[in-house]
C-alpha cells in the first residue's frame, strides 16, 4: 500500500469529512472517531475502488458510520417533537441558541436523507462548490446533480414542517 | 421533475444563465403559484445557509493518518510476525512430538524384550507343570 498516497487523501478529505459527519454528530470528539473508522475502512478497500470514485466512496462510508453512531445513541438523539417546544420557547429567541437548534433540525434532517443526496447537499451548501466542480469531483452528470437537490430539498422541507412540525418562516425570522 | 422547479433551484444555486435569471424575475412578478413554490424553495435554502462548516485544525488529520500507521503496523505483526512465530512454535511441537515418540519406541523395544523373558518363562513354566508325570 502507497503510504504517501493515503497521507494525500487523508490531508485533502479530512477537513471536507469531518465537517460532514458534525452535520450529523455534534460531539468533535464523536466525529473524530468516526472520521478514523471511516477512513480505516476506505484503507482496507482503496485498492478494489476507482480513483474517481474515492469522493463519492468516502462521503457514503462517512454517511453510514454517523448514521449507525446516531443508532447507537438513539438515547441522547434529539425528538422532532422537542423541536416544536423550542421554537415556541422564549429563548429561541437568543441567536445562539437559535443557531444550536437550526443545526440540530438540519442535523435530524439531513439523517433522513439518502447519502447521495446529503453528498450533494454538503457539497453545494457547506462547501460552496459549483456544480462543475461537483461534476468533476464525484462524475455525476449536471441533470443527475440538479434531480437530486431539488429532491433533496423538497424531502427536507417535508421532514422539517411535517415530521418536526416546524413552520420554515417561524424559524427563519 | 417539473422543469420549473429545476429553473427555481438552479436560480437559487447560483447556477442560473442571465436569460434564466431574466425568466424567473419576470415570473416572480407575473405568477402567484411560481412565487410561492420560489419562496418554499428559497426558505429551505436559507434553512440550509444558517450552519456554518467549521475551521478544521491539521491535528485531526495527523491523527486519522497515525491511527491507520497504527493499524497497518498491527496487521504487518498479526500478518506476518505472529504466523512466523506461531510456524516456528509449530515445528518446535512436532519435533518433540516426533522425539518424545522415537523415544517411546526404543523403550517399548527394551520392555518388550523383558517381558519377552517372563512370558516365556511363564511359558516355560507351564509347559513343565503341563506334563502329566504319572504317567
Amino acid at each position: 500500500m502507497d503510504n504517501k498516497k493515503i497521507e494525500q487523501i487523508v490531508h485533502l478529505y479530512t477537513p471536507k469529512l469531518y465537517n460532514y459527519i458534525l452535520k450529523f454528530v455534534h460531539q468533535r470528539e464523536d466525529a473524530e472517531d468516526i472520521l478514523q473508522n471511516s477512513f480505516l475502512a476506505f484503507y482496507k478497500k482503496m485498492d478494489k475502488v476507482e480513483e474517481k470514485k474515492y469522493s463519492s466512496y468516502l462521503y457514503r462510508i462517512c454517511h453510514n458510520k454517523a448514521l449507525n453512531f446516531l443508532d447507537k445513541h438513539k438515547e441522547t438523539a434529539v425528538d422532532p417533537a422537542d423541536f416544536t417546544n423550542i421554537v415556541r420557547d422564549d429563548s429561541f429567541n437568543d441567536e445562539n441558541k437559535r443557531k444550536e437548534l437550526m443545526s440540530q433540525i438540519i442535523s435530524y434532517a439531513l439523517s433522513q436523507l439518502n447519502p447521495k443526496m446529503t453528498m450533494l447537499i454538503d457539497m453545494k451548501f457547506y462547501r460552496k462548490m459549483s456544480y462543475k466542480d461537483i461534476i468533476q469531483e464525484t462524475g455525476f452528470s449536471q441533470k443527475a446533480i440538479e434531480s437530486q437537490l431539488v429532491r433533496a430539498k423538497k424531502k427536507l422541507r417535508i421532514i422539517i414542517e411535517d415530521k418536526a412540525k416546524i413552520e420554515l418562516g417561524v424559524v427563519l425570522r | 421533475m417539473k422543469n420549473i422547479e429545476l429553473l427555481i433551484n438552479r436560480y437559487l444555486d447560483g447556477e442560473a444563465t442571465n436569460t434564466e435569471i431574466k425568466q424567473v424575475d419576470n415570473l416572480l412578478k407575473e405568477d402567484n403559484e411560481f412565487k410561492k413554490k420560489f419562496s418554499d424553495y428559497e426558505k429551505i435554502n436559507r434553512v440550509l445557509n444558517t450552519v456554518d462548516n467549521v475551521i478544521v485544525s491539521d491535528d485531526i488529520s495527523k491523527r486519522v493518518i497515525n491511527s491507520i500507521k497504527y493499524k497497518e503496523d498491527k496487521s504487518f505483526i498479526i500478518g506476518r510476525f505472529i504466523p512466523a512465530v506461531m510456524g516456528s512454535l509449530a515445528s518446535c511441537v512436532l519435533a518433540i512430538i516426533i522425539s518424545t515418540s522415537w523415544a517411546n519406541y526404543d523403550s517399548n523395544i527394551l520392555t518388550t524384550s523383558d517381558n519377552d523373558e517372563e512370558m516365556y518363562s511363564h511359558v516355560v513354566y507351564q509347559e513343565f507343570t503341563d506334563i502329566d508325570t504319572t504317567k
